[in-house]
């Protein structure tokens, strides 16, 4: 004993030897045994039933079952699938569900943290011991001390299940991964766009088979994305996206990397990291300089019109505080009209009005006038593009020809600098001018969505809850939700520090750890301990807790750091409902619901997380809460009873998705614009009152949040040896459940690499005299509290790992670029996920003023070979 | 796929050096027969070409993946260089066993070997030589050993090797005076035989140097890549210096047993071990054609 | 008689690697880290070509193309490769005796040798379903619908079609061996 914990002995714990059968045949290949045991044994018990992968969202699917074992997989007959999802939901399958180191009993740690040491407890030692550290800590009045972090709303099992608990409890809870992911962004929408169009233009939902010219950045897109209104990945795009290129569309993508669905665009632009704003700028320019904007829809639907005083910056309001804008007819100021009158309002470029005797100009004269900063040639230079100045501008007059059929798309999960948020709104603006939201071929927001509520079970059915003073509180959008506590508080402060779809605010939670505000933690669908930035600071932080409880079905690094480790039931082997309306290749609108399933019976010791904490609740007083609550069926026939619709959670997993067919409509008012000039607004009136003039404001005058965006150039990597360190996603690698799979990780899969590489340019690679294959330091050199005045914490800075290098011509020469699922410190995951460098631990903690991004992608490292 | 082939290596080459050295010894005891009828060195040819061969087919017989399926080689016997090969191998390893078990049992008296036997062995013996550079020479997948100079490479060297074990043979058991005649004989002829073997390789790599992508990889692989040490020691120690030996040998034309002795068993070693490195130098060069990734 | 032949479209093809992945899970084939050795019947073929920022990278999945010449069968020495009659290159795993000679033979690098069984694997384009009247785990996953799969002979089947209308060519026909399986619109 005593020793570190290799890969077989944690086989060894979990209970399942290697080969132990399952869907594993040590006979691979060979015809005899080319049935897997399932199929080789037993009665012709067969039966196709269905279900919902996890491995990135949701895609439904159907497992084929036999004798109790999954032995084939196929999408639902739905749009988009028709019947296919892509290589994740197999790898899913034979490489999570029946891998053959899948947990599958509680473990009790007996080492350090970290160390990797455990042993086979029963179930009722951890709920018992956990349940008294909740007791403790409620008994004291601190029930906040205990906290739930969950990752993801498809992997995680219940989400509003969760969420009640806590709001039950009192303890606190947050969708941790939410903000290095897509919080930024989800912000920046509704400030811009207003909070209900937010999520599905976070998501980039759009008529793609309309679109005639589609400049999208980042995101590995399209093989990393949302599926246009639905909340499943690429298997639902891909099918839109051919029917989209068979219609013609034209892509471009904008990203430092050439990746490996990037590789389908018709073009690739290689930008350098943070300098995005510019690049939109540039665009800006062109568009206004040569008129390709949408008059009608600026002066309908956009706060373009607006004036805003030339001396303060601030808007023009008349006595009753109304913002203002000019009418040409009768030559004056009038109350900027609500959306979708046109009136006679004028967008005045370049001219100054009087109003009173303040001057003024409208909101898209300051936006030009800004744009003017970023001529073409300039931009080229910025943005270190390998091209002529006219590329901007070729790129720009396609935009502005096409319009309104294009789309003009900052990525979902980008790049998230300290400048992000200016970025996202650059972006946005630059889609106003194109007019192309609600419109063939542009943005578009499906029009039938099944409200399901949460399904909370509520008095009289259960007591009436306690603690009355905490709230719940929207999450940034479908049903995700929050309790104000912790998590929230500074969104809903007088004025706001952070806007509050921001999905969690990551640096509270590590700073109440460091004070010893938070003593235990329960994680789940998520590996957070690295999926954070800043590494070594969590680790300090999860270092101080009390507890940690930790489930899963594979090994993590999050694992390794837990007290307890529970054996997770599998997605395929529990019950849930989702419902989306997606948009179609076949142009129509699908609402639909479908319920993920238990199609298999849980191995060994597996239970799922709902069980676990009713259990609980029955040690901490709290039973009554949670007794009778059918979270198989019972839970979920309650939302779809609260959609209307006239079907059972026991019909759809017996008979499939229910879907809805609707034809698309465009109307750009479809929904009220819950913006503070009601207009989509180029220059943001919240961000104005809320924080840039508001003195209270912890963001009063910062150019960050400037009402008129603008470009912040971020620290960059200086000398010859220098890069930004930027990771991405693959279309076989989408976040932690894709980690540590034995087929998707498979050297082949990317393009026969034998190791986890860090790819370089190979101009760069061969000034600094790297050949392929060589072994490098990396060393993480910045952003330091000098440069980037927005660094929270930078215990990164020097931290130091080595990779060998993979040498490309599809890489901007400033960029060294890692896929994330490499360099994982567990022990007990795949060698080849443990080589490599663990990009999260290059990263300083930044944060983004007012969007609360965490700076995912700001990294600068230095390269010495050896 | 572009790449080194990694699928046949050491045991295959041991394989093709053992048949090889196999078919040599026997072809030379033939010679040596021919000549002088029953004799010593003779004698030692039969009482190596059986064994050589033996071990040479349980070397191949372990490289198989399914060794207990070995015999179904034998249901096609035109199906496959391999199954061809295995009936050859199988044919001569029964004569050379018959004549080695008669050797065997004659000890110190007469040894009568029918002529009939002498020549299907002699056949035989030829085409287990050849067919060792055949069986390479048929991948047209990989271009370097796509040629029919390796089968007369092979052979050349069959017969050298054969020589060589010869000599190390004979002088290791001890030879007599009246064996050192022979044995110069037989020296001379390697002489030769080491001579055309340079004047083929040298012919062999100027032609595949110059031929399409992957054999002039190989070729480059072999001079100055990565196996270029090797091959060069291959070049010195298994080509020049027996060649210088025996050269020397026959220069002095003194007929000593004692020059014999030492220049001949340091030429049969050095011969020997050239014959195993140009085979296992053959094989960790082979690459493949690629197929064009890029149409 | 068909005699069968596939041909991928690689405006369709979205590289999401999923044959890849449906090959070697519903196969039963080992993964790399089951036994350190990189077993497929599958390869994916990723080549970069052009210097930044001009680079193109091009991609298809490759394994046996079931030639009309197979250098594979010729090789054989006991009929464990062999060419059925419609046109498949077939495999019986109970014939091989592992001697790898085909796998020095294919131009295509289509076989593997498994070390735990003893013998050769190959793709055979997952022919106990084609002969149900089923399509190769390949064509029926295809998120693309990019790779289509029939009778070369008859110039109506889609594959034909692939190949007459849309221009799908063998790779490197140069080597003799009359591929049966065509790539379009390569990229």
């Amino acid at each position: 004993m005593g020793s570190k914990l290799s890969r077989r002995s944690f086989l060894k714990l979990t209970g399942v030897a290697v080969g132990s059968g399952l869907a594993y045949s040590k006979f691979g290949g060979l015809k005899l045994s080319a049935l897997s045991p399932a199929e080789a044994t037993g009665t012709d018990d067969e039966k196709w039933k269905h279900t919902a992968c996890a491995l990135c969202l949701m895609c439904p699917m159907q497992v084929k079952v036999k004798n109790g074992k999954i032995v084939d997989v196929r999408g639902e007959d739905i749009y988009p699938w028709k019947g296919r999802v892509c290589a994740k939901a197999y790898g899913g399958i034979w490489g999570r569900v029946y891998a053959p180191d899948r947990i599958i009993y509680p473990l009790k740690r007996v080492g350090k943290r970290g160390e990797g040491k455990f042993v086979r407890c029963s179930w009722d030692e951890v709920i018992t011991n956990f349940s008294k550290k909740l007791k403790e800590y409620m008994d004291e009045g601190h029930p906040e001390a205990f906290e739930i972090w969950w990752g993801c709303p498809v992997q995680a099992d219940n989400m509003y299940f969760l969420h009640y608990f806590s709001r039950i409890m009192g303890c606190s809870i947050s969708y941790m991964h939410g903000q290095i992911c897509f919080g930024d962004h989800t912000s920046e929408k509704s400030v811009t766009f207003g909070g209900s169009r937010a999520g599905d233009l976070v998501n980039g939902t759009a008529d793609y088979i309309n679109t005639k010219y589609a400049v999208i950045a980042a995101q590995n897109f399209p093989g990393t994305v949302f599926a246009p209104g639905t909340q499943c990945g690429a298997s639902a795009f891909w099918p839109v996206y051919l029917k989209a290129k068979e219609n013609g569309m034209r892509h471009l993508s904008v990203d430092p990397k050439l990746t490996d669905s990037g590789a389908l665009a018709n073009e690739w632009i290689p930008i350098k990291p943070g300098t995005d704003g510019a690049f939109a700028y540039g665009v800006a320019n062109v568009l206004i300089k040569e008129k390709l904007y949408d008059e009608d829809f600026l002066l309908k639907y956009t706060n373009a019109p607006q004036l805003i005083r030339v001396d303060t910056k601030q808007a023009m309001k008349d006595d009753a505080g109304k913002y203002l804008a000019w009418d040409s007819a009768s030559n004056s100021a009038i109350p900027l009209p609500p959306a979708d009158q046109r009136g006679n309002l004028s967008l005045g470029i370049g001219k100054t009005y009087t109003v009173g005797d303040v001057q003024c100009k409208t909101a898209l004269t300051l936006y030009a006038e800004e744009s003017e900063k970023y001529p073409p040639e300039k931009v080229i230079e910025i943005c270190e593009l390998p091209f002529l100045p006219d590329k901007i501008v070729e790129i720009a007059r396609n935009l502005g020809n096409n319009k309104p059929a294009v789309l003009f798309y900052p990525g979902f999960t980008t790049g998230r600098y300290t400048n992000w948020f200016q970025v996202l709104r650059i972006y946005s603006c630059v889609n106003m001018l194109l007019g192309n939201i609600e419109r063939p071929g542009g943005w578009y927001f499906p029009k039938h969505k099944f409200n399901t509520g949460t399904g909370w079970p509520e008095p009289p059915e259960v007591p009436e809850y306690p603690n009355p003073d905490l709230k719940v509180v929207p999450g940034p959008w479908g049903n995700l939700m929050s309790v104000e506590l912790l998590d929230k508080a500074p969104c809903y402060k007088e004025p706001r520090d952070f806007h509050p779809a921001t999905v969690a605010l990551p640096w509270d939670h590590f700073t109440a750890m460091q004070e010893g505000k938070v003593k235990a933690l329960f994680s789940t669908a998520e590996n957070s301990a690295i999926t954070q930035v800043n590494t070594d600071y969590v680790y300090d932080c999860l270092n101080k807790l009390e507890m940690i409880v930790v489930g899963d079905q594979l090994p993590k690094d999050f694992i390794e750091m837990a007290d307890y480790v529970l054996p997770e039931a599998a997605y395929v082997e529990r019950n849930q409902l989702f419902t989306f309306s997606a948009l179609g290749q076949d142009g129509q609108e699908h609402a639909t619901a479908i319920m993920r399933s238990r199609t298999i019976e849980l191995p060994g010791e597996v239970k799922t997380v709902t069980w676990f904490f009713t259990e609980v609740s029955k040690r901490i007083g709290l039973g009554a809460y949670f007794e009778n609550i059918d979270t198989d069926y019972g839970w979920w026939n309650k939302m779809l009873k609260h959609a209307k619709l006239p079907v059972t959670a026991e019909e759809l997993v017996e008979n499939g998705p229910y879907v809805e067919k609707y034809p698309m409509t465009y109307d750009v008012m479809f929904k009220p614009i819950e913006t503070r000039s009601g207009r989509f607004e180029m220059y943001s009136n919240e961000l104005a009152e809320e924080c840039y003039f508001n003195e209270k404001s912890i963001w009063y005058e910062s150019q960050y949040i400037y009402p008129v965006p603008c470009h912040i150039p971020i620290a960059e990597p200086k000398g010859k040896d220098e890069f930004y360190l930027v990771s991405g996603k693959a279309s076989w690698h989408q976040k932690s459940a894709t980690q540590n799979n034995r087929y998707l990780m498979e050297d082949e899969i990317e393009g026969g690499c034998p190791f986890s590489p860090l790819y370089i340019n190979a101009e760069r690679a061969s000034e600094l005299g790297l050949k392929e294959g060589d072994m490098v330091e990396v060393e993480c050199v910045g952003p330091t509290k000098q440069e980037e005045p927005h660094v929270f914490d930078d215990s990164a800075i020097g931290y130091k790992q080595k990779v060998r290098v993979h040498i490309t011509e599809g890489l901007h020469p400033s960029v060294a670029f890692t896929h994330f699922a490499a360099g994982h410190k567990a022990k007990s995951m795949l060698p080849k996920a443990r080589e490599g460098v663990l990009h999260s631990a290059f990263v300083p903690l930044t944060v983004e003023p007012y969007g609360g991004g965490c700076g995912k992608n700001y990294s600068i490292v230095r390269l010495r070979k050896g | 796929m572009s790449g080194v082939q990694t699928v046949w290596g050491w045991p295959i080459a041991i394989y093709l050096f053992l048949a090889g050295v196999a078919a040599g010894a026997y072809l030379s005891a033939a010679y040596v027969w021919y000549k002088r009828g029953d004799n010593p060195v003779s004698r030692m040819g039969i009482f190596l070409a059986a064994p050589c061969l033996g071990v040479s087919i349980l070397f191949l017989f372990f490289d198989l993946g399914a060794p207990l399926r070995f015999m179904l080689a034998f249901l096609k016997p035109f199906s496959s260089m391999i199954s061809v090969g295995t009936w050859v191998l199988t044919i001569f390893f029964i004569i050379a066993a018959l004549q080695w078990l008669k050797c065997y049992k004659a000890k110190e008296a007469s040894l009568e070997l029918s002529n009939a036997a002498w020549i299907a062995g002699i056949i035989f013996a030829v085409a287990t030589a050849v067919y060792t550079g055949v069986l390479l020479g048929v991948v047209k997948a990989i271009p370097f050993w796509n040629t029919p100079l390796l089968p007369v490479l092979f052979f050349i060297s069959s017969v050298s090797t054969g020589i060589g074990a010869l000599l190390v043979g004979v002088l290791i058991k001890g030879a007599k005076d009246s064996d050192v005649g022979i044995l110069h004989s037989l020296s001379r002829i390697d002489l030769v035989f080491v001579g055309l073997e340079v004047l083929v390789l040298l012919f062999y790599l100027l032609v595949m140097g110059q031929s399409r992508l992957a054999a002039a990889s190989s070729v480059k692989m072999l001079v100055a890549g990565s196996c270029a040490p090797f091959f060069w020691i291959f070049v010195v120690v298994g080509l020049l210096v027996p060649f210088c030996l025996e050269w020397g040998l026959n220069r002095k034309q003194d007929n000593q047993l004692s020059s014999m002795v030492v220049s001949g068993t340091a030429a049969g070693i050095c011969l020997l071990f050239g014959g195993l490195a140009l085979r296992y130098l053959i094989l960790a060069v082979g690459i493949f054609e690629g197929f064009s990734p890029i149409l | 008689m068909p005699r069968y032949g596939m041909a991928v479209d690689l405006k369709k093809c979205v590289r999401c690697r999923t044959c890849y992945i449906t090959c070697k899970v519903l196969h039963n084939i080992p993964s790399q880290f089951d036994n350190g050795r990189k077993y497929t019947r599958v390869k994916l073929i990723e080549p970069e070509a052009g210097k930044y920022p001009a680079v193109r990278r091009f991609f298809y999945p490759s394994h046996c193309m079931h030639c009309d010449d197979a250098p594979c069968v010729t090789v054989c020495p006991t009929g464990a490769s062999f060419k059925d009659k419609d046109g498949i290159i077939s495999f019986d795993p109970k014939k091989c005796i592992g001697c790898r000679y085909c796998i020095l033979a294919c131009p295509y690098d289509a076989r593997y040798f498994n070390h735990e069984t003893g013998i050769v694997d190959k793709c055979d384009f997952c022919e106990d379903k084609v002969r149900q009247g089923k399509e190769p785990y390949c064509v029926e996953k295809c998120i693309g619908h990019a790779i289509t799969f029939g009778d070369l002979d008859d110039p109506n089947s889609e594959v034909s079609r692939m190949i007459t209308e849309a221009g799908a060519v063998a790779l490197s026909p140069q080597l003799g061996t009359k591929p049966k399986v065509f790539y379009g619109n390569m990229r």
